[in-house]
């Protein structure tokens, strides 16, 4: 007579709410990995790409397909630092780092154009006449020294772009996202050199002058924390429109 | 050059430091906890609203009160809480009714006396998880906040050792501490809005059970005159 019924009774729907429970977690979780984009393709409004990129060198820039200048090229393998430093004949070379001896002016020819040397000087650890297994073994201690620089490289090239990209005014008649690029040549103090070179127009001459007079103002560009990284030239990627 | 980090939810789970890591299994445990009771208590609810609609239907066509008694009594696991209620009382009346010598005000007295045991029985197997969902939705926004100020401090400590704080550096840290809290409120907020409803709803058939205990013991005072 006491008997309680609540307690024999089943609780309703026990399999199919566990189910039911299960299906919604599986559902937020496929929405979580596939339906938010976590991360927009957009470019960023001010990219700075280091045209002498020690890292990417090998895989960047395609080796040169004439013959090396050096008759004998030395096997590579103490090269710690990612730059080769053991060259046999000093080449006309651009970068006055501090651990370069401070030499006569006639070291640099001219400074306006250091591109193509920089060019010769980065396709030479990538000589095809050094044979695979030493080459890859040079990738190797390459990626493990340079993994620091990278960063450090990387700090610096975001200071430099959001110190321009708080001096840029945008003209009031500009739209769509256009890309200009820039390249400058800077001081190891990080003044400007010469007047900004532009490499690829956004279209629009007001915008252009108005990112050249951003970078102006910008002088002197912030110093990199470790010298090892500067780098003489440097190529500017611009979409000032980018919101 | 451009320090470009995968953000997939997957990677910022992953790279989340220890204690992130645990808040959010706990996050999601709690929150497949508190759905499975969302699911059972809508079942359950529904469930019963169905059964006493189908009762009070019977009984108020008019039905002779000692066939309604046979049927709950045979049909007893799968009749609902008003049945109950009415199958407690109607068993008290035919026992108390059977000894002459007590008066009509004491049988009555009894029988809502086992019509109110009943009903309570009824109304917390009704109310029963309730208060885990009122905790989940009170609580887990808390446990996710927790969760994403230790991954921000994490973030921050690692911040205070690099060179050049830049906010690439800091920001998939503090993104993953924040999934923290996004898994803390998606925990809480389904929980709060059930057991809102629910309790509602809990509340709405209890006053039904409870004027259906008055009318019915009206209607066995009358029969006892």
């Amino acid at each position: 007579m006491n008997e309680r019924p609540a307690q024999t009774r089943e609780a309703p729907g026990r399999r199919i709410s566990i189910a039911l429970a299960i299906a919604v977690h599986v559902g937020l979780a496929i929405f979580l990995i596939y339906g938010v984009h976590w991360q927009s393709e957009r470019p960023e409004a001010v990219a700075v790409d280091l045209v002498q990129s020690v890292p990417a060198t090998p895989t960047a820039e395609p080796p040169s397909p004439t013959p090396p200048p050096t008759p004998a090229p030395q096997p590579p393998k103490p090269v710690v630092e990612p730059k080769p430093e053991p060259r046999p004949a000093p080449p006309p070379k651009p970068d006055i780092a501090v651990k370069e001896k401070p030499k006569p002016p006639k070291e640099e020819p001219k400074p306006f154009n250091p591109l193509e040397a920089m060019k010769n000087e980065a396709a030479k650890p990538t000589q095809p006449s050094v044979s695979a297994a030493v080459d890859k073994e040079l990738a190797q201690r390459r990626s493990d020294a340079s993994a620091a620089h990278d960063t450090a490289a990387a700090a610096w090239s975001d200071r430099i772009a959001s110190k321009i990209k708080h001096n840029i005014i945008r003209p009031a008649n500009a739209a769509g996202n256009p890309e200009a690029i820039y390249e400058i040549t800077l001081l190891p103090d990080g003044s400007l050199v010469g007047a900004p070179r532009l490499k690829q127009s956004t279209g629009n001459a007001a915008l252009d002058s108005a990112i050249e007079r951003a970078i102006r103002k910008s002088d002197p560009l912030p110093k990199p924390e470790d010298p090892s990284v500067f780098q003489r030239i440097l190529r500017l990627k611009f979409r000032p429109l980018e919101e | 050059m451009n320090v470009t980090q995968d953000l997939s939810i997957v990677e910022l789970v992953a790279n989340a430091s220890f204690v992130v890591k645990l808040v959010l299994t706990l996050l999601a445990a709690v929150s497949m906890m508190s759905w499975y009771y969302i699911f059972r208590k809508w079942f359950a609810i529904r469930d019963a609203r169905a059964k006493t609609d189908k009762f009070e239907r019977d009984f108020w066509s008019g039905g002779n009160l000692d066939t309604l008694y046979q049927s709950a009594v045979n049909d007893r696991h799968h009749t609902g809480a008003l049945e109950h209620i009415f199958e407690a009382g109607y068993r008290e009346f035919t026992k108390l009714r059977g000894q002459r010598t007590l008066d009509p005000a004491t049988v009555i007295a009894g029988v809502r006396r086992a019509m109110r045991a009943t009903y309570q029985r009824e109304i917390d197997d009704l109310e029963a998880h309730l208060s885990f969902l009122a905790s989940v939705g009170s609580v887990s926004p808390y446990v996710g906040l927790f969760g994403t100020v230790w991954g921000i401090m994490h973030s921050f400590r690692g911040l205070a050792s690099m060179v050049s704080a830049t906010l690439a550096a800091v920001a998939p840290g503090i993104a993953e501490a924040l999934v923290a809290t996004a898994i803390g409120l998606f925990a809480a907020i389904p929980a709060v809005v059930a057991y809102n409803r629910y309790a509602h709803d809990a509340d709405r058939l209890a006053v039904r059970f409870e004027s259906f205990m008055e009318e019915f013991s009206n209607i066995l005072q009358r029969q006892l005159k």
